[in-house]
């Protein structure tokens, strides 16, 4: 499709980058134009009229004109900025992490629709605050789900038989086996009954179904263990938020605290 | 590089060599090179004795890391400056400029760079570690917080807080608000809230 010179969109900022010497690249997610990178001219000054609103964990509108490379951005507004969660270390970590993974799953320039709804409303979830958590274990189902990459959870990949009750879930081999087949098969590791309905209701279920499973502990953190595996992976190595976010688990200190 | 494909030998190198600083395209580094050769040899000798001289004398400050010629760096070593303040900030180059202000007559720390998960910066990539020695001392009564006004920046600022704050230290952080010389009109909202929640008396 032939873009206008100039167009106009909603988006999030996902990352940005230093360029040049005071420029910015700025990754963003749009509804209608995907992921795309911009260049934001002069927002490293302190003067700039768009450097505040081109911050990642930022919903904005932007005014993109055409470049001879990539679309610079001519003007922008911040539409959400999600103040209580860019107060609070753990949570910010957590959008961070969310926003990597959309920037490292989708592609460039293909229309996102369900992959920017699933983005936003996991930014709104951790700026309420409650079950941070289950809100990132619910972004990590949908979108490897909306990006085509999401795991089978219902048969056996190997002999088909299903609808499994519990298993083993195989990140090489894409889901879950049953307990025969997995026998011998690199990386598989058991996984309970709960765990499996809790990640089919991740992949599938309605965000109201979703927001109102409350997973004990353990099962949180077997869940948490099995989608993390495979996005490892996918991606060939773990987020590189991810180990952030460990670093803040392994030292909680005094959390809650802000500056 | 293509536009340096006339230029062969020596010369290649240099606007190859020019090329690779921040900031530096193409164009300028051809610039640069042609100028250089067209000075006085004296004053390539210079410059280029002045690059050697700096990267091997300059060295990390062992207390506050800032690049010195003198360890520890010359704030570290000035009696008159106020050892009970610390003023932590990103690189090198903010100490120049909090510097500048004039208004600043306490301690650096420099981190060398800032919390950035996405680029899998962690606090472990930075001199956190240092910082923490310092303070074991208990000389030191308030630290500032000067990282930029950035996401990576408040980032940092929020996971040093946590860190030093239990061990008695007062950690504060940088005012938030408009610059000199800006439009509220196109400020942004973060920046309006903190500049309100940060006005003063007049």
């Amino acid at each position: 499709m032939e873009q206008p010179r100039l167009f106009k969109t909603e988006a999030i900022v996902l990352r940005h980058r230093p360029l040049g010497e005071a420029d910015r690249l700025v990754v963003l997610l749009s509804p209608t134009h995907g992921k795309l990178e911009a260049k934001a001219k002069g927002v490293r000054r302190a003067k700039s009229r768009m450097g505040g609103h081109l911050q990642p964990l930022t919903r904005i509108v932007a005014q993109l004109a055409q470049g001879h490379s990539r679309p610079v951005v001519a003007g922008c507004q911040t539409l959400e900025s999600f103040p209580s969660l860019q107060a609070d270390l753990d949570r910010l970590g957590m959008g961070l992490y969310a926003c990597e993974l959309a920037d490292r799953f989708l592609p460039l320039g293909a229309e996102a629709y369900p992959a920017y709804s699933a983005l936003l409303e996991t930014l709104r979830w951790l700026e309420r605050g409650t079950t941070p958590a289950l809100a990132l274990r619910r972004f990590e189902a949908r979108l490897l789900h909306l990006s085509g990459f999401g795991p089978e959870l219902e048969r056996c990949l190997s002999c088909g038989r299903g609808p499994l009750p519990r298993g083993a879930f195989a990140p090489l081999a894409g889901g879950v086996l049953c307990p025969a087949c997995a026998q011998g098969q690199a990386g598989a590791r058991p996984l309970s009954a709960g765990a499996l309905s809790a990640l089919r209701l991740l992949q599938r279920g309605t965000t109201g179904e979703v927001s109102r499973l409350r997973l004990p502990p353990a099962l949180a953190r077997e869940v948490e263990l099995h989608l993390r595996a495979y996005i490892a992976h996918l991606l060939e190595g773990d987020a590189r938020s991810a180990g952030f976010l460990d670093h803040l688990q392994r030292q909680p200190l005094a959390a809650g605290q802000e500056v | 590089m293509q536009e340096s494909a006339a230029a062969v030998g020596p010369v290649a190198r240099l606007i190859e060599e020019f090329h690779k600083l921040p900031g530096i395209g193409p164009k300028s580094a051809q610039r640069l090179a042609y100028h250089v050769l067209r000075a006085p040899i004296a004053e390539a000798r210079a410059l280029a004795e002045a690059i050697l001289e700096a990267r091997e004398r300059v060295t990390l400050c062992s207390r506050c890391q800032h690049l010195t010629d003198v360890d520890p760096c010359r704030f570290c070593s000035d009696p008159q400056r106020d050892r009970s303040l610390i003023c932590v900030v990103e690189e090198p180059l903010d100490v120049l400029a909090v510097e500048r202000s004039g208004r600043f007559r306490g301690l650096y720390h420099v981190l060398h760079g800032v919390i950035s998960p996405m680029d899998g910066v962690g606090p472990e990539d930075l001199k956190v570690g240092e910082l923490l020695d310092r303070l074991r001392s208990g000389e030191v009564k308030e630290v500032i917080v000067a990282t930029n006004p950035s996401l990576e920046g408040e980032a940092t600022a929020m996971y040093l807080a946590r860190l030093l704050r239990p061990l008695g230290v007062r950690v504060t952080r940088l005012a938030r608000g408009l610059p000199m010389g800006a439009d509220i009109e196109y400020a942004d909202d973060i920046t309006i809230a903190r500049a309100l929640e940060g006005r003063q008396e007049l």
